[in-house]
């Protein structure tokens, strides 16, 4: 669906991006993970068609994103991490923006809101900053575009609405579609992304499925820390000790922990999965 | 492939820009039409009830129009280019060139057009509940047609510029673009006035006897003009001088607004 080759990308000075390569697939919700700065915005609004590729090739379901064609438009949606709402009824904006999308659903909009628990014939001006924010990734999964790109989707949340989030992020993932999601709160959308990218400043170090990263890694909780370990972080009660897999035996695979390890083994990592 | 212009998508792009925007237009030409109800009662209670002159009212009319002309693209769509609010507009599926054409359609040509509909229709009313303090009617002053047609370059090129610099600039958008358009005009006339008193020179002191008037606006009616036929270099030089303010000015503003617009990176 995302196809990037030997991308590179600059503004003025500051290098993002040297040649990485990424490709992603339908029927994945893909998240995205890195330090502050390395490029996740840049990267998304590279696939969305709002900054152009400086050099190598970046296509999305066959359209180049600068090109800004309206059949890309049509596939593709992005919920930006700072949303500024227009002056406008929430109930009016989905409408009018909705016939655009062939395949908006206005029901699905009016269940999605139901479930946020936002009421659309106010105001964008006059809901908190979460319910705009709900409101927004109501009105995208409504468009039931082929794309979506979340930045920071959980950002400005409250606690039940982000376990409603992975909610319908989870029902509006399809076999056709694809979701990537850049974010900070791994935690808040842990066993829902699958599989995991991280971006660092060197480019894509990482870009593999839960299977094969619990194939690859072990987690594992003990009682001491482990100098043979990749990563070692203490936890109430002991340390999450992150390793080499030499078994067969899968474990639970911490988000948290595979970012850090992977920062800290950059060259390990890329060795191990390379296999 | 990609699709450039599709009348149905643009038509519905149209009527959603029109729907979202339609509180700003009613309060626009709201206000211009109060103004001119203003200055009916000002004049009928505070200046002893003298008769508001037709050349005021057509002078407000056009200024009204002007006015809501020159705003139209910073008040409607100043966040086209705004890094952060742009992007709503642009991920809507529609191609640049039916945004830019419903952007130019609603800035420039529905938008003025309201505003003109209404202060005329606002000034006839007045005229019949009040003839003793608006005599005649506007819309059938000959005098209005000429001076709304001896503008018309105007209410075109100066709309077309602000909707580039409003394109063009992310910060101080007003400001940075009426610095620009005057010097934009300045560079203009000083070619104008290098043209007319180094190159012609002798020419143009042949022609002082006739008291030309030498406007940018006038470019064009100096060019038809009968005294600058014995003159051919100098009756070239003014016709193409014409044809830069009167179409250069106006198409290259839109063809610049229109790759900014397809160029903008957010």
């Amino acid at each position: 669906m995302v196809n990037i080759e030997n991308l590179s990308f600059n503004y003025s000075r500051q290098i993002v991006f040297k040649d990485i390569n990424l490709n992603l697939e339908a029927g994945k919700i893909y998240g995205l993970l890195g330090q502050n700065g390395v490029g996740k915005t840049t990267l998304l609004k590279l696939i969305g068609g709002f900054l152009k590729v400086k050099s190598g090739k970046c296509t999305v379901m066959g359209f180049t994103p600068f090109d800004r064609d309206p059949a890309f438009y049509e596939n593709i949606i992005l919920i930006p991490e700072d949303f500024i709402a227009p002056d406008m009824i929430v109930n009016q904006y989905a409408s009018l923006r909705g016939e655009f999308y062939p395949g908006y659903d206005a029901n699905k909009f009016s269940r999605l809101m139901t479930e946020f628990d936002v009421n659309g014939n106010f105001k964008f001006s006059k809901l908190s900053y979460g319910q705009q924010k709900k409101a927004l990734i109501a009105f995208s999964l409504a468009t039931n575009t082929k794309l979506i790109l979340m930045d920071e989707p959980s950002n400005g949340l409250d606690i039940p609405s982000k376990s409603q989030l992975r909610k319908v992020i989870s029902e509006a993932s399809t076999d056709e579609s694809c979701i990537v999601i850049s974010t900070h709160q791994v935690r808040d959308l842990e066993n829902l992304i699958d599989p995991i990218i991280i971006l660092d400043r060197d480019g894509v170090l990482l870009n593999e499925t839960i299977e094969r990263i619990s194939q690859k890694l072990s987690f594992v909780f003990r009682g001491s820390s482990s100098e043979e370990s990749l990563h070692c972080e203490s936890t109430p009660g002991g340390y999450l000790v992150v390793k080499e897999n030499e078994t067969s035996e899968e474990s639970k695979v911490n988000i948290e922990a595979l970012f850090n390890t992977t920062l800290n083994n950059k060259q390990t990592i890329k060795n191990l999965f390379s296999k | 492939m990609k699709i450039h212009f599709n009348i149905n998508r643009f038509g519905k792009l149209l009527s959603k820009e029109l729907r979202e925007r339609t509180p700003f237009i009613v309060k626009m030409v709201g206000i211009m039409s109060l103004i001119l109800v203003g200055i009916w009662l000002t004049s009928m209670f505070f200046v002893r009830g003298s008769a508001v002159p037709m050349e005021a009212r057509t002078t407000y009319l056009y200024i009204a129009v002007l006015i809501t002309a020159l705003s139209a693209p910073f008040s409607m769509y100043k966040n086209y280019n705004h890094p952060k609010k742009g992007i709503d507009y642009v991920t809507l599926p529609a191609s640049i060139e039916e945004k830019f054409l419903s952007m130019l359609l609603i800035s420039t040509v529905i938008l003025p057009a309201i505003a003109f509909i209404s202060i005329a229709f606002t000034d006839t009313f007045i005229s019949i509940i009040s003839p003793s303090m608006f005599s005649g009617l506007m819309i059938t002053e000959p005098d209005f047609y000429t001076k709304m047609n001896g503008s018309v370059s105007d209410l075109i090129i100066i709309p077309l510029l602000c909707l580039l610099g409003n394109l063009l600039f992310r910060g101080n958008k007003i400001v940075k673009t009426v610095l620009s358009i005057i010097a934009t005009y300045i560079i203009f006339i000083m070619i104008i006035a290098f043209i007319f008193l180094y190159v012609y020179k002798d020419q143009i002191e042949t022609l002082q006897n006739f008291e030309l008037q030498i406007r940018v606006d006038n470019l064009y009616d100096l060019f038809r003009s009968e005294y600058f036929a014995p003159y051919p270099g100098l009756k070239i030089s003014v016709g193409i001088l014409a044809l830069l303010y009167n179409f250069g000015f106006p198409i290259g503003a839109l063809t610049a607004a229109y790759y900014r617009m397809k160029k903008l990176q957010y």
